[in-house]
Order: structure tokens, then C-alpha cells, then sequence
């Protein structure tokens, strides 16, 4: 009981500010709404059900990805049946499974990416905001000038000189590429949330600075910092089909992208392959499509001006 | 009241200036604070009035080292501390030196419970201080200010914006500090709820000898507190002295302004008409323009007046 | 006003500096250099691999210090040098980004002018209007979640492979030469069609979905309530709403520019439609590094100026920039 009066310290190790956060959304309403908002709902079922369909999807087929697995021409042939559900390429793979597989790939590499993007421009978005003056001038300045690349074509760039991709150095690349909007997105909330009273507590209180922006900033804004992670999983995601697309991805094993730059390749589109060309992409889509959902839906939680009455 | 060696009080300011600048290419300047200088005592509340952009806020701040003055010195105990970079320094400053601020809720880290403030005290000057003696002096600190230990494990949320002030009283009493810095300390509270912390404001300075600066925009409890005041205009100091000789004998022209403004609780609308708020700004030019050269200068024992501007610009 | 565009100069300015020095640098990081592995493929006699080594060394900048290199890099940047293809020797890179550029430009500018206009529009009324934001928005949140290449995919299996009312890829057939004729302008329209609607569509479902997020939060905002209540039409209060969304719109495309042209790189791969984004493309499969860098740097550039216009569009349309610049990011 005496425990309870004063609290524990280990309330403020990161476990315990994560614990604290998590206990705290719990008993917060916004959870709720959240939980309960249709677009919101909608876009985790999409998202989860892709997901599953990646994650699942290799032990429903019992083809390897480049094992051939049936006469791949003409396209009569080729078109999907109930031993082919996505049917066959041009070569003979079986598109299903080249799919499922590519699916992992390409998620992996967001997923690892879009970490790497979101903590970059996490950091760079605190100390820019907290610091303001001319640190603020020189990481925004920095910031605009990577906000101006086209990304794909750095991307490219870098790529095509690397001797080898695989799955981590594609998603270090992309992460490197994309983090300017995270910075510049954290950087105003830090901006706005700097000036409130706590902060300013924190700091007459002689608090270190990395834990102000942890405890004070960073944790008072972390419904922000999840949808700003979804929305740069979603912009990796793109930018690494789009590598991939244009074979630049992993060099190893197959990738979504990959699987269609073939169907192109192969001159797919005359011959009227539509399955090979269309159904890899479509989960790609799908993904994107729930997340949209889901950030708008939280985006309606948390700003409720934008919910429809 | 002022020391003409700050290092032999409690807490002198001198010729504190603040400019704010905007921009890197265009640089437009803001004053904040322009020449302030006056003496913290122990045991004495010394109100500083003015209207919101008067500057007020920014004295408390550059004292709190909030922001770092553009001209000027602090001195606490005959150190000059303005410019402090180790953390140790810093450290020993804030263990002496603390404030309140004007919004309860946004005091707290709105995601831990309140008692995180006093566990931050201890974490970061006293880690010495074992566990179950930690729990003593917070609660000892509770009971000064009136409060029940029940509260410490609510949040933010659950607790009324006097409880919270109280709480943060109690920070500053855990610290046992020498000067407290209480900006707009009650705007944000209802009116039944003021009082008692007012009072529990004079109780801790009489009994702490502890130094207040009581920042506010309201005549009234100025004159409840303190026993010297300040009055701000546009971030210049124009008037300071003895709280019952400004308030009897208001030489400057907005000072004169602000007593006029304040609607007294029996009186009922009565206009005046000599009276035009919204010239203060002609009236005072011309005021300094009729007195160029005087500067800020003595009108009686412990009163003095800002009659000019210097030309520093 | 001047400080606006200075500072928005220099940002263009580090980014072009900082684009050429990646682009520089790059080939510098594959273990040994480009030289190389192009030797490696050499099967003739020594002493004309020797030749063909210097020869390389020389073509590529490989020869003296870094430095030395660097400034002979910029040297011949400036002079329009951009180098001559590997594949297509003695080609001049600069001269094969001339052809290319312009097909980027035909299908680019239309299809980002009025996929922006027309998106505006759509937004702005599906902000107001109920059912047009149920049933059109879910659509175009579609559209946007997908890669412009699938996109361009199904376009093509839909419009060209099924429907067949267009061709499937290029920009005109194979015996035809480009001439001002009727007959070779009606061609190209026909292949420059479809590549055109999927930057279009694309482009069309972005802007409607900020538009319409835009018009919400306008129409609820303090300004518009106090219009109504002072009973103020409606359609006053949209044009109100509409001309402030606008503006984010506006900085929304020049910060999408880089996204578009992206995207426009693979969807010319799909058509196999001339621009330097399939350029790009080629030039990596080739290993023809110098074609590879001459269009990333021209399309660099194309970006930047973009970006610029744009600034200068803006100038025109916000009246706080123009009445005191104040830095408020």
C-alpha cells in the first residue's frame, strides 16, 4: 500500500513508459471510437486478411517458386483453374505461389523500411522541433532538399550500382529515402507540443532532454506516430514494388514487383495473360486500400472534426 | 528595496532585456522584456502586473532560464547565474529557484500519474534519499498544502485545477526553494478556489521566508499579496515600489490607466469620460516625450517611476 | 517576395548539387569500378584491352583524383556535356535525352494540369455532396492505393487487349516515321492515349481525395459557421472554401511531383512508351551508366523547374506570401 502512494521508478524506464501509455489507452475513450469507427474496422480486416493471405498462402501450394509446374502456353492454358487458382505463367510457374511469396518479400521490406524511415525522421522531426533556431533551419533545410528528389529515380540510381540487394539493404535504401515526411510531420507537433506547461516543468526540473522528448513529446503523441508509421509503410511499400518492378529489387527469390515485370517482359499484356499481370498487384493494392481506411478512419478518432455526424 | 549590490540579495535582476527575433532572412524584432531590474527578498511577495504582452510572462521565464536574455544579468545570491551551461549548475539553480505556471493541466504529463513530479524531483536532486524517507517528505509536503495523500496515485484528469496547483506548490515545498516564481497562479481557477491558494501562497512566505513573484495581470490581488510591486507595459518595467504608494499615488500614465480600469464590485457602470483606454499608447508617448532625459527615476523613498526612454536600441 | 524565391532557389539549388554528387558518386561504389566489369566482357587481345581500358577511364572520368574528377564532372555538366552513350558510342547522351524528354513532357503535362483541375472539382463537390463522396471516393481511394505500373496493366488489358480501341505499347507503330502529318498525329494520339489516362486516373483520384479532406475542414471551420450565420449562400461559402483548400492543393502537388514522376517511369515501361523514364530503365538493363546518369539528371532538373513554376503559381494565388514573407513551417 505505502508502494502505491509514492509510485515505483520503474515507471519511468522505457518498459514502464510503454506500459504506462498502453494502460493508459486502455482505459482512453479514443480506443474505443476507434475500435468502433467502420473505416477503422474496415481497413484491420483488409489488412489483417492480406496478411494472413502472405503469411499463409506457402502452405496451400505445393510448387516451388521456379518449379515448374505445367505448360505455360497459350494462354488458354495458362488461365486459372482450380489446380492453378491464379494460373500459370508464360514459363510454367505457378502464379499463386510466385505471388505469395513475392508478397512476403515486398512486405518485409516495407515493414523494415518504413521502421527505419519513421525512426529517422522521428529523431531528426524531435530535435529539429525541440531545438528550433538554426538546427531547425539546417535538419528542414536538409529535409526540403530530400522532399524534392523523385524518389524512385534515386532509388534507382543507388540501385543499380549495388553488386548485390538483398532484403535489408533494399529496406535501408528505401528508409533512407523516404523519412523527410515524417521528420517534417513530427517536427510541427513537436513545435506545438514544446510550449505546453509540462514540458516547461520538465526542464526547471533540470529533466535531460532525450527524456523530455521521449516522456513529454514523443509519448504525447503517439496515436500520431502510429499513422505517420502507416503512411510510410505505405509509401515503402510503393517505392520498393516500384524497384522491383523495374528489377532493381531483391536479387534473390521472388518479389511482387518482380513477378510482374515478367508478365511485362514476357509481352503478357498482347497475349492477354491477365491474371499474371493483375492478381500480384492486387494484393499490393488491397494492403494500400485498408491502410488508406484505417489511417483516415484514426485520422476521424483523433481529429474529430473530419467525422462525419 | 533595490540593492545597489545585487550580489547581496536574495535574487536580483538587472537591466534584463529579451528581444525576440523572427525569421533568418527577415528578421523581425519582438521585445519581450526591455531593461528590467528589481530585488527578490526572503520572505516577501512582490507582485509584477501587467496585461497579457506586457512582458511579465517573460521576466518569469528568463528567470527561470527559460530563455536566455538578450541583455542583462540574474544574480542569486550574489552569483551572477545568467549564463549557467554545466548541468550541475543548473541543478543547483532549480534545486533553489522554482515556478508554477498558469495552466494546471497542461503542468502534468497528462499520460503518468500526478505523483511523477515529486519522483522526478527525487530522481534528479536527491537520489540519495531511500525510498521509504522519499514517501515521508512527500507526504509531509501533501500536508502542507492542504491535501490528502489519497490523490497522489489519480491522474491528472481526475484531480481539479486547485488540487493540481497545490500539488505543484508542494513540488516547490519538497524542494524547500528559496524563490518561487508563480505565474498567473490562479487565472485559471474558480473563484472559490483561489483563495485558498492565495493564502497558502502567504502562509509558505511567512513561514519559509520564501521569495514570491507573484506574476498577474490583476490590480487586486496584488495589493491582497504583496508588499512591492512591478508594473509592466510593453515589456519595460514603469513603475515599481511599495505596494500602498503605487497604489495610493500612481505616477505613470498606464499605472493611473489601471486603476482606472478595474471595476470595483460595488461599483456599478460609471463612465469616465477623460478616460480613453485605447489612447494609453498616445498618452504614454507623450508622457516620455514631456519628461525626456529622466529616465527611470525616484519619485518618493521606495517608488520609482520610468519618466523616458533611454535610446538603446 | 525575393526572400521567397531565395530561399526556395537555394533549396533547389543544394537538391541539384546533392542529386549530381549522388549521381556522381554512386558508380563509385561498386566494388572496382564500372570499367572493370565492362573489361570483363572484352574477349579481344591484350593490347587492345589495354586501349580500351584507357579509352574507358577517360570516358568515364576515371583518370586523376577524385577531386580532379569531380570538377571535370561539373565541368563538362555545365557545358551541356552529359557524356555519350556506351551502347549507342559515339551518341551523345545529351542528344538521346532531347528525343526522350519530350514524350515525358506530352503525356506529363496534360495529364498532372488536368488530373489537378479535374480532381479539385470532383473533391470539392464530393466534400459537399453526401452521395457522391459514398460512392465516387471509395473508387478513387482505389485508384490511389495502386502502383502506377498495375494501374497501367489493367488499363492495357482493359482498353488495348479487350476492347482493343487502343494500341498496347509505343508511341507509333514500327513503319511509321514521326512527321507533321495528320496521319502521324493521329497515330501518336491513338499510343498516347492510354499512357495518358493512367497518369490521368491516377492523378485525379490524389487530388480529389485532398480536395474533398480539404473542403470538409473548411466548411466547418470557424469563418465559413460565422458566413452562414450571417446568412450568407451557400455557394458564397463554398467559393470560400474551395479557394482556401485550393492552396494546400497547390503545395500538395509540388511536393507529389517527385511521386508522379516516379510513377511515370514505370508506367512507360509497361508501354514500352519513349520518356526518360523508360530511358532509365533500359540504360540500367544495358549497364550504359552514362545514359543512365544524363536522364536522371535531366529529370531532375525537369522536377526542379516544375517545383518552381509552381512556387511562382502560389505566389500569385496566396496573399500572405506576397504581403509579408514570415517563415511559419
Amino acid at each position: 500500500m505505502a508502494e502505491e502512494k509514492t509510485g515505483n521508478p520503474e515507471q519511468y524506464t522505457s518498459q514502464g513508459i510503454l506500459k504506462t501509455v498502453f494502460s493508459r489507452l486502455k482505459r482512453n475513450e479514443n480506443l474505443y471510437l476507434a475500435f468502433t469507427n467502420p473505416k477503422v474496422v474496415f481497413g484491420i480486416s483488409l489488412f489483417s486478411a492480406v496478411l494472413l493471405f502472405a503469411l499463409l498462402g506457402p502452405y496451400f501450394t505445393e510448387y516451388g517458386i521456379n518449379e515448374f509446374a505445367g505448360i505455360g502456353s497459350p494462354a488458354s492454358r495458362a488461365a486459372p483453374s482450380g489446380e492453378h487458382p491464379f494460373g500459370l505463367t508464360m514459363q510454367g510457374y505457378d502464379v499463386f505461389t510466385r505471388t505469395v511469396h513475392g508478397l512476403r518479400a515486398t512486405i518485409l521490406v516495407g515493414f523494415v523500411g518504413g521502421l527505419i524511415a519513421s525512426f529517422i525522421g522521428l529523431i531528426i522531426g524531435l530535435i529539429a522541433g525541440y531545438r528550433g533556431g538554426m538546427v531547425d533551419e539546417f535538419l528542414m533545410g536538409l529535409t526540403n532538399v530530400f522532399l524534392t528528389f523523385p524518389q524512385l529515380p534515386i532509388l534507382i540510381v543507388v540501385a543499380a550500382y549495388l553488386p548485390y540487394r538483398g532484403i535489408i539493404h533494399m529496406a535501408v535504401l528505401v528508409g533512407l529515402v523516404i523519412w523527410p515526411w515524417t521528420a517534417r510531420a513530427v517536427r510541427s507537433q513537436t513545435m506545438s507540443l514544446k510550449n505546453e506547461e509540462h514540458v516547461a516543468l520538465s526542464r526547471i526540473s533540470a529533466n535531460s532532454t532525450p527524456r523530455i522528448l521521449i516522456e513529454d513529446i514523443a509519448a504525447n503523441m503517439f496515436s500520431y506516430i502510429f499513422m505517420v508509421f502507416i503512411l510510410q509503410y505505405m509509401g515503402t511499400i510503393m517505392a520498393t514494388v516500384g524497384l522491383e518492378f523495374l528489377g532493381l529489387g531483391p536479387t534473390r527469390g521472388v518479389s511482387l514487383g518482380l513477378v510482374m515485370q515478367h508478365a511485362v517482359q514476357s509481352g503478357a499484356l498482347y497475349l492477354g495473360y491477365w491474371w499474371w499481370g493483375i492478381l500480384p498487384g492486387l494484393f499490393l493494392m488491397l494492403m494500400i486500400f485498408s491502410l488508406y481506411f484505417l489511417n483516415t478512419g484514426m485520422d476521424e478518432v483523433f481529429n474529430p472534426e473530419l467525422r462525419e455526424l | 528595496m533595490m540593492n545597489s549590490k545585487p550580489q547581496e540579495g536574495l535574487l536580483s535582476v538587472r537591466n534584463l532585456s529579451k528581444i525576440f527575433y523572427s525569421g533568418i532572412i527577415n528578421r523581425e524584432k519582438t521585445v519581450g522584456a526591455k531593461n528590467v531590474s528589481f530585488d527578490l527578498e526572503p520572505g516577501k511577495i512582490i507582485s509584477l502586473i501587467g496585461e497579457s504582452g506586457s512582458g511579465k510572462t517573460t521576466v518569469g521565464k528568463l528567470i527561470l532560464k527559460l530563455l536566455q536574455p538578450t541583455e542583462g544579468e540574474i544574480y542569486f545570491r550574489g552569483q551572477d547565474i545568467t549564463n549557467l551551461t554545466s548541468k550541475k549548475e543548473k541543478k543547483r539553480y532549480y534545486s533553489k529557484v522554482q515556478g508554477v505556471f498558469q495552466d494546471p493541466f497542461s503542468s502534468f504529463n497528462s499520460l503518468f500519474r500526478v505523483d511523477r513530479i515529486f519522483n522526478m524531483i527525487f530522481r534528479i536532486f536527491m537520489p540519495e534519499v531511500g525510498k521509504s524517507e522519499q514517501e515521508d517528505r512527500i507526504l509531509e509536503a501533501i500536508r502542507e498544502v492542504n491535501l490528502t495523500p489519497d490523490l497522489l496515485e489519480k491522474y491528472p484528469h481526475q484531480l481539479s485545477g486547485g488540487q493540481l496547483q497545490r500539488l505543484l506548490i508542494a513540488r516547490a515545498l519538497l524542494l524547500d526553494v528559496d524563490v518561487l516564481i508563480a505565474d498567473e497562479l490562479i487565472s485559471m481557477l474558480d473563484a472559490s478556489t483561489r483563495m485558498g491558494v492565495l493564502n497558502l501562497l502567504l502562509d509558505i512566505c511567512q513561514e519559509k521566508g520564501m521569495a514570491i513573484l507573484f506574476i498577474t495581470h490583476d490590480l487586486n490581488l496584488g495589493y491582497y499579496l504583496s508588499d512591492t510591486t512591478l508594473i509592466m507595459y510593453e515589456g519595460r518595467l514603469v513603475e515599481r515600489g511599495g505596494t500602498r504608494k503605487i497604489y495610493e499615488n500612481p505616477v505613470h500614465p498606464y499605472t493611473k490607466m489601471l486603476f482606472e480600469s478595474v471595476p470595483g464590485v460595488e461599483e456599478r457602470w460609471d463612465r469616465d469620460e477623460d478616460f480613453v483606454p485605447e489612447e494609453i499608447d498616445k498618452i504614454v508617448r507623450e508622457f516620455y516625450d514631456n519628461h525626456e532625459g529622466q529616465g527611470f527615476s525616484e519619485v518618493e523613498e521606495a517608488h520609482h517611476v520610468l519618466f523616458s526612454e533611454q535610446k538603446i536600441d | 517576395m525575393g526572400k521567397y524565391f531565395g530561399k526556395k532557389l537555394i533549396i533547389y539549388i543544394i537538391t541539384f548539387f546533392i542529386a549530381v554528387t549522388i549521381n556522381w558518386l554512386a558508380p563509385r561504389f561498386i566494388p572496382g569500378d564500372p570499367v572493370t566489369s565492362l573489361l570483363a566482357q572484352y574477349q579481344g587481345p591484350a593490347a587492345g584491352r589495354q586501349m580500351l581500358e584507357t579509352r574507358l577511364r577517360t570516358l568515364f572520368g576515371l583518370e586523376g583524383s577524385l577531386i580532379q574528377q569531380y570538377i571535370n564532372f561539373w565541368a563538362n555538366l555545365l557545358r551541356g556535356d552529359l557524356g555519350r552513350s556506351i551502347l549507342q558510342f559515339p551518341r551523345e547522351v545529351s542528344e538521346i535525352v532531347k528525343n526522350n524528354i519530350i514524350y515525358d513532357i506530352a503525356v506529363l503535362l496534360p495529364a498532372i494540369s488536368l488530373s489537378w483541375i479535374v480532381g479539385n472539382k470532383i473533391g470539392a463537390m464530393a466534400g459537399e455532396n453526401e452521395k457522391i463522396d459514398r460512392y465516387i471516393m471509395p473508387l478513387f481511394y482505389g485508384f490511389v492505393s495502386s502502383p502506377y505500373f498495375w494501374f497501367a496493366i489493367i488499363v492495357v488489358f482493359v482498353f488495348a487487349h479487350s476492347l482493343g480501341w487502343f494500341p498496347t505499347a509505343r508511341a507509333y507503330g514500327a513503319g511509321v516515321r514521326p512527321a507533321f502529318t495528320l496521319n502521324f498525329i493521329i497515330v501518336f494520339l491513338r499510343h498516347w492515349f492510354l499512357p495518358f489516362f493512367t497518369m490521368f486516373l491516377v492523378g485525379l483520384g490524389q487530388w480529389s481525395i485532398g480536395m474533398r479532406n480539404m473542403v470538409i475542414y473548411e466548411i466547418e471551420s470557424n469563418y465559413a459557421n460565422y458566413l452562414r450565420s450571417l446568412g450568407a449562400r451557400q455557394k458564397l461559402i463554398r467559393n470560400y472554401a474551395f479557394r482556401n483548400g485550393v492552396l494546400p492543393q497547390v503545395t500538395g502537388l509540388a511536393i507529389q511531383l517527385g511521386q508522379i514522376v516516379s510513377g511515370a517511369i514505370t508506367v512507360q515501361v509497361v508501354f514500352d512508351y519513349p520518356g526518360l523514364g523508360r530511358l532509365m530503365y533500359q540504360a540500367v538493363q544495358q549497364q550504359d551508366f552514362f545514359v543512365l546518369q544524363g536522364a536522371f539528371l535531366s529529370l531532375i532538373l525537369m522536377v526542379l523547374a516544375a517545383n518552381f513554376l509552381i512556387d511562382i503559381i502560389y505566389m500569385f494565388i496566396d496573399p500572405r506570401i506576397r504581403l509579408s514573407y514570415s517563415e511559419e513551417e
